[in-house]
């Protein structure tokens, strides 16, 4: 196995995602306010993998998670004029949609059983199945994992139990055997650690 | 309620996260309403969470693609919040985008939550397909909002009965609203010429037509008129463009 190179990447600019594409993405936006389904495929086809990853990771089951994706494509249509640029990047818009309505169908959903199995298979990290072509996503993803490394494993456990198991922070507390201020606490620093080190704009 | 205790601040990262239960993030909103360091600070944090996607990244089928597409084809975008109708005031003058996810968040599944159970029941628990029912709620009833009003409403009430030559029927029906929403799974399409008339049944037996049942092995409907006395609801085959009164055997009866 190649060794990575060491700490030498400089920090790209800010959410990560190339300034090309993101540009890209509030222009598609604005034309799919407009009514633009041509616009709105391009939006689909830059950011499906994305959308679809995460629904895929948060929710496990493969039809359910493309009912997610597709609802929440269906959202972003609809509420593309209400896209605010100068409240964060268009891609985060549109996967916090995303994650949201994850979240709030594993919520809903679930048995006390499967949320067992999900634990187990959430277990104390992410597996990492890469299986976008996008180079500047597997690009992306590296740093993302190199950062991610760079939380303590308290910080890493509650941010990913959270953001990818779709776990409360109650839940989490429960899961990590850990006082709810802590992780709270744990959260928001392993956030901050993630964001400083990913060079997000504070 | 404005600012809350000190320790709010802290609950910035498991909002971004969306790890706060609704009730939690309902409160922690109308904090960041009015704490702007807080605001900025979701902001990049929700930056940051939004990156955790890219390890997972994963290529759709392709018929997703289709699917979106043709959703999408169904129903316009809605207006700027600037040019917000009358009934989207409060979001012109207060909401965060956050805060806005998070109130179609809360109205649209809520909704659809409460449809899809309807069904879950009708389906003999299996899994409902709500992007299927959305469409069809978009595309065949155009009253998507009148659904939304009825089987959220508190007083809602859920009546289901077996369709005779095949699926079920469920009616959700809101006394103070006087509405009701009729939702069907697996019921056999009308024979060409011929439609599902659905009527209101009042306690005298006298129908009053309250529209159509829509094509589709999964649909709900937002029945026309008042629910008034009625003491249940029916569907008759009557011919196309309907009748004044039913003119067949209803093909199921339920009480509201």
């Amino acid at each position: 196995m190649p060794v990575q190179p060491a700490a030498s990447t400089p920090p790209e600019p800010s959410g990560g995602v190339g300034a090309d594409l993101a540009q890209r993405l509030v222009a598609l936006l604005a034309r799919s306010s407009r009514g633009d389904e041509h616009a709105f495929a391009e939006l689909y086809d830059l950011t499906a993998s994305r959308v679809h990853g995460l629904a895929r990771r948060v929710v496990r089951d493969p039809a359910q998670a493309e009912e997610v994706a597709q609802e929440a494509y269906l959202e972003i249509w609809r509420q593309s004029a209400r896209f605010d640029a100068s409240r964060g990047s268009a891609l985060a818009w549109m996967l916090t949609i995303v994650h949201r309505r994850a979240v709030d169908r594993v919520r809903s959903a679930e048995s006390a059983q499967a949320r067992d199995q999900r634990y187990a298979a959430v277990g104390d990290g992410p597996e990492y199945d890469v299986v976008d072509e996008e180079v500047t996503t597997r690009m992306e993803s590296a740093r993302v994992r190199r950062a991610l490394d760079s939380l303590t494993e308290v910080q890493r456990e509650a941010v990913t139990l959270a953001y990818y198991g779709g776990y409360t922070h109650r839940e989490v507390a429960d899961l990590l055997d850990v006082p709810l201020g802590t992780v709270k606490t744990r959260m928001r620093d392993g956030l901050i650690r993630l964001r400083d080190a990913l060079g997000v704009e504070a | 309620m404005t600012s809350g205790t000190p320790d709010v601040h802290a609950l910035s990262g498991a909002y971004a996260l969306d790890a706060l239960t609704p009730d939690e993030a309902r409160a922690f909103e109308q904090h960041l309403a009015t704490c702007e360091s807080c605001r900025d600070e979701v902001r990049s944090l929700r930056e940051a969470a939004s990156a955790l996607a890219e390890p997972v990244a994963d290529a759709p089928p392709a018929r997703l693609r289709d699917n979106v597409l043709a959703g999408i084809s169904q129903v316009r975008p809605l207006p700027p919040v600037g040019a917000a109708p009358a009934d989207d005031a409060a979001i012109t003058t207060t909401a965060q985008p956050d805060e806005l996810a998070a109130r179609r968040r809360r109205r649209a599944p809520a909704w659809l939550v409460a449809v899809a159970a309807a069904l879950a029941l009708l389906a003999g628990g299996a899994v409902v397909r709500s992007v299927q029912l959305s469409q069809q709620l978009d595309s065949v009833t155009a009253s998507g909002a009148d659904i939304a009003q009825i089987v959220t409403a508190p007083d809602a009430t859920t009546s289901t009965a077996q369709v005779s030559g095949g699926g079920r029927a469920a009616v959700v029906s809101s006394e103070s609203l006087g509405r009701a929403v009729l939702v069907t799974d697996g019921m056999p399409a009308a024979p060409a010429g011929k439609v599902w008339q659905v009527w209101y049944i009042g306690d005298d037996g006298a129908p009053s037509s309250a529209g159509f049942v829509p094509d589709g092995q999964r649909t709900a409907v937002a029945l026309q008129g008042d629910l008034g006395t009625a003491g249940a609801v029916g569907v008759t085959l009557e011919p196309a463009g309907g009748s004044q009164q039913p003119t067949t055997k209803p093909v199921v009866a339920i009480t509201v």
